[in-house]
């Protein structure tokens, strides 16, 4: 089934794609009286007719199969219900039946017997065609990834439909040109080879910019779809877009060869003169359509791939490059720098030597020396070991109740060698082959979520940490992860004071479940882009006059924005209760959900009373650690309003998880 | 025919038939779901309605006969917050104190809604 | 992909709709949520749709559940083709003290 869905979608999109291309070609060719070029305009013409039954028929399968993936049962493809239900009620339907409709228009006016005797008849069913193809090829970037690209959905979708009627205009040409060039090449076909020459010439000129298109719709494409390296190498449609990239440099190859060599050939009046070139560019023309046709058979398979921004990539090298490896080494960094500079140099070269004309060799050879002589001193201090896992991303959110429970499993799993507070100081870790590393320093930053993953789950043989793969769930070690990163974080985060650092957001806010009374669960996540939330972590005895004072600016908090959540130390379910009448406290004080965000936020600074001032994106900007006695309120105001007036939004905390 | 008067008619028609389709489905479309908003506009607002609500007690202000509690979201009629409510008589909040958690019914036509009854579920 | 209630929740106060976010859009007439109970049976109140305002947002209501464990099935259909089922997990732990 889904060898006949990626058969049926490669016919769908060749035939789309073709129908296209022999359009333009006609068209970029024109209109001629010469038998040869009448002979093979109708050639083209008929299948054209091929190719557009070819579309209709290969959509029907491609609905059918689409109805039934939808649907969740095989059935559906036959039955007139579901299908209707599809094209009308998705966006993947409608747009087939724009499309289709608009392949049936030009299947039937391709099959209608006009007569286009005269230029202008010629023209209008010439352009007519162009314009039904590109209208019924263009529109399928609306059923594909692009549509699900955000933000800047209607960016995509256009940079697709352009990047599919370049691919078009260029793939679609490729064969129908040879075959002009070849006809003409022909010894009956004489007649028309200057006709076939000037075909060739313009084809060249406008393929140059359409690849050029191509390219760079191409790359923005490919940025929103993979995003990064790791999605590159490390997904299924990464590597799908990797061969595909590796066959179009081929195609490109050809294309150059083709330019620069053949075409250059073709001129010449006398009856022999330019044969050989024509049918050599003919031959490299159809090795080209032919590897075109392969990409087009990726790109099948790419559609219905999940693009790699939404996957979790498997790192396939044990190494990856970061800048975070220089951090306090300036020998290291002194290197990288030359490197860099000598690479710099080797590319100015080879760009020198690909310019001038005379001696290109030498200087393009001792350029690649330079160049490597570059790469090779500046990469390796930049190498830090990486793993399958590394960039996959936390399976489990960055949450309160998730750090909470990695505090749980630290301490029974963890501590006996990295020490209660994750220094490395426990005596059972002294004893190690190497001792443990410092779980709070901030060299954490030199390891990603997905490392810390891997570690738990295989251990670090050589270092004597066990592997716990098997003994804790994969959601408990990414709990662990996340307990790791807030303990990192609070270390990071010692010098957080009351004022804010105006447009520097860095510390991330972890979420947070959280209940008043029996009202349903909300989150702290719902404030995110809405309000500014002043979380006060408050220990009743000693914070009674700091709650009052709250509580008496309250109407001003809530006209700058701010929402006030007050947790319990003690978690205590009854914390409304025990503040009782006095102060009057009408904020939300939290009486569900206080245990695991006491643990999670005193990770981030312990302090018997505490308040983080949290901004719309959902970053800590101050934390104010006090005794809990009525302070100056004025300040936090005053900081609030510096947050109201940040101009900047820094984008959201990244937290891309499935 | 003359193929260029084919060609002018084709996409004549096509032009038209988008257009009719717009005209007949597009504004009918957009003309239905402003009589639906209406209609619901409508339904929700002019007719005594009830509503029982969980919440907590926060504040008891027996001199304006006031409650003032946190609660979840009151379907039709607001969203989840903490509130003051008129209460229907000063009995109704005898017994009641802050840290409550209770279960409230609202009576009355929105915006104007009084509590009828309360009662405590801890 | 997140929800509320999260994956594995536990929580005190049983909630009144099960709400799931997405990265992409959504295609309503092919996106479905249903909440199970202990003994795979639905409990939910049927009335599963993704919102006007925000198309990655799923949501279904629910009524004063009982204590224990529930299973959220869905399948959703992303607005590029895509067919995504899974399912998740939260548990209610003592709404019986809160029954008058």
């Amino acid at each position: 089934m889904y060898a006949l869905g990626l058969c049926a979608r490669w016919l769908h999109l060749a035939s789309s794609i073709l129908l296209v291309g022999a359009a333009t070609t006609i068209a970029l060719a024109g209109r001629s009286d010469r038998p040869t070029a009448r002979r093979w305009e109708h050639r083209v013409l008929l299948g054209s007719r091929g190719l557009a039954l070819a579309a209709l028929g290969s959509g029907l399968i491609v609905l059918g199969l689409q109805t039934a993936l939808f649907e969740g049962r095989g059935g559906a493809a036959l039955e007139a219900g579901s299908i209707a239900r599809v094209l009308i009620e998705t966006q993947a339907g409608r747009v087939w039946l724009v499309r289709f409709g608009l392949l049936a228009i030009l299947a039937a006016f391709l099959w209608s017997r006009l007569h286009v005797e005269s230029s202008l008849d010629w023209r209008a069913a010439r352009a007519q065609a162009m314009l039904l193809g590109a209208a019924a090829l263009v529109p399928a970037a609306a059923a594909g990834h692009a549509a699900a690209v955000e933000p800047e959905t209607a960016r995509a979708i256009a940079l697709d439909g352009l990047h599919v009627l370049g691919a078009g205009v260029w793939v679609g040409g490729l064969l129908p040109l040879a075959l002009l060039l070849w006809t003409a090449a022909a010894e009956p076909g004489a007649d028309a080879r200057p006709y076939a020459v000037l075909a060739a010439r313009r084809f060249s000129r406008l393929a140059l910019g359409v690849v050029l298109v191509l390219v760079a719709t191409g790359t923005l494409m490919a940025i929103a779809n993979v995003g990064n390296v790791a999605g590159l190498v490390g997904t299924a449609y990464g590597r799908l877009l990797l061969a595909k990239l590796g066959l179009v440099v081929a195609a490109l190859a050809l294309a150059a060869v083709n330019r620069a060599v053949h075409l250059g050939r073709l001129a010449g009046d006398g009856p022999t003169v330019g044969r050989p070139a024509m049918r050599r560019l003919a031959t490299f023309l159809v090795g080209e359509g032919l590897i075109a046709l392969a990409v087009l058979a990726i790109v099948a398979t790419m559609t219905v791939t999940p693009p790699a921004r939404h996957e979790a990539p498997t790192w396939p090298f044990s190494v990856r490059l970061s800048f975070a490896a220089l951090e306090g080494a300036p020998a290291a960094s002194a290197r990288v720098l030359i490197g860099s500079q000598i690479a710099v140099l080797g590319l100015v070269g080879l760009a020198a030597g690909l310019a001038i004309r005379g001696r290109r060799l030498p200087l393009v050879a001792g350029a690649l020396v330079v160049l490597g002589a570059g790469v090779g001193l500046a990469l390796p201090p930049l190498a830090v070991d990486a793993y399958p896992t590394t960039y996959l991303r936390p399976s489990v959110p960055y949450h309160a109740a998730s750090i909470a429970s990695g505090a749980t499993l630290y301490r029974e799993h963890c501590a006996a060698c990295h020490g209660a507070g994750g220094a490395g100081d426990a005596p059972a870790g002294l004893r190690l082959a190497r001792p443990p590393a410092d779980l709070r320093g901030p060299h954490t930053a030199l390891h990603t979520a997905g490392d810390l993953f891997w570690w738990l789950t295989n251990g670090i043989p050589e270092a004597g940490m066990p592997a716990f793969g098997r003994e804790l769930g994969e959601e408990q070690r990414w709990d662990l992860v996340n307990f790791l990163r807030a303990l990192s974080s609070g270390y990071s985060a010692r010098g957080m004071r009351p004022a804010i650092e105006p447009d520097r957001p860095w510390l991330v806010a972890p979420d947070f479940t959280f209940a008043v009374g029996p009202t349903p669960p909300r989150s702290l996540r719902e404030y995110r882009g809405r309000r500014t939330v002043l979380l006060v972590l408050y220990e009743l005895a000693r914070a009674r006059s700091r709650l009052a004072e709250i509580a008496g600016r309250d109407g001003t908090l809530a006209l700058l924005g701010v929402e006030v959540i007050a947790v319990p130390v003690d978690a205590a379910p009854d914390a409304i209760k025990r503040i009782g009448p006095e102060p009057r406290v009408l904020f939300s004080v939290v009486t569900e959900g206080a245990q695991a965000i006491v643990t999670a936020y005193h990770l981030l600074a312990a302090s018997p009373h505490v308040e983080f001032l949290i901004d719309r994106q959902g970053y800590i900007r101050a934390v104010t650690r006090g005794s809990g006695a009525a302070g100056d309120l004025d300040k936090t105001i005053a900081e609030v309003q510096r947050l109201n007036e940040e101009r900047t939004a820094a984008s959201a905390p990244e937290e891309h998880v499935h | 025919m003359r193929a260029w008067k084919v060609v002018v008619l084709l996409n004549l028609a096509l032009v038209v038939g988008v257009g009719w389709g717009y005209v007949f489905w597009g504004l009918r479309a957009a003309r239905l779901d402003r009589e639906l908003a209406l209609a619901r506009a409508a339904a929700a607002s002019g007719v005594e309605r009830e509503w029982v609500v969980a919440g907590v007690v926060r504040a008891v202000l027996p001199e304006l006969d006031v409650l003032v509690i946190t609660h979840g979201e009151i379907a039709g009629l607001m969203a989840p917050m903490t509130m003051g409510f008129r209460a229907a008589s000063p009995k109704i909040h005898e017994g009641i104190s802050i840290g409550d958690e209770v279960r409230f019914t609202l009576r009355g036509v929105p915006p104007n809604v009084v509590v009828t009854a309360i009662e405590k579920t801890k | 992909m997140r929800s509320v209630p999260a994956q594995r929740a536990i929580l005190e106060a049983p909630p009144t709709r099960v709400e799931l976010w997405f990265n992409e859009r959504l295609e309503p007439a092919y996106s479905r949520v249903s909440v199970l109970d202990q003994a795979s049976s639905r409990v939910d109140l049927r009335d599963a749709a993704v919102a006007a305002d925000d198309a990655r947002r799923l949501s279904v209501s629910l009524p004063a559940l009982a204590p224990g464990r529930y299973t959220v099935t869905f399948r959703v259909l992303s607005i590029d083709g895509h067919v995504v089922e899974s399912k998740l997990t939260f548990t209610v732990k003592s709404w019986s003290r809160r029954t008058p």
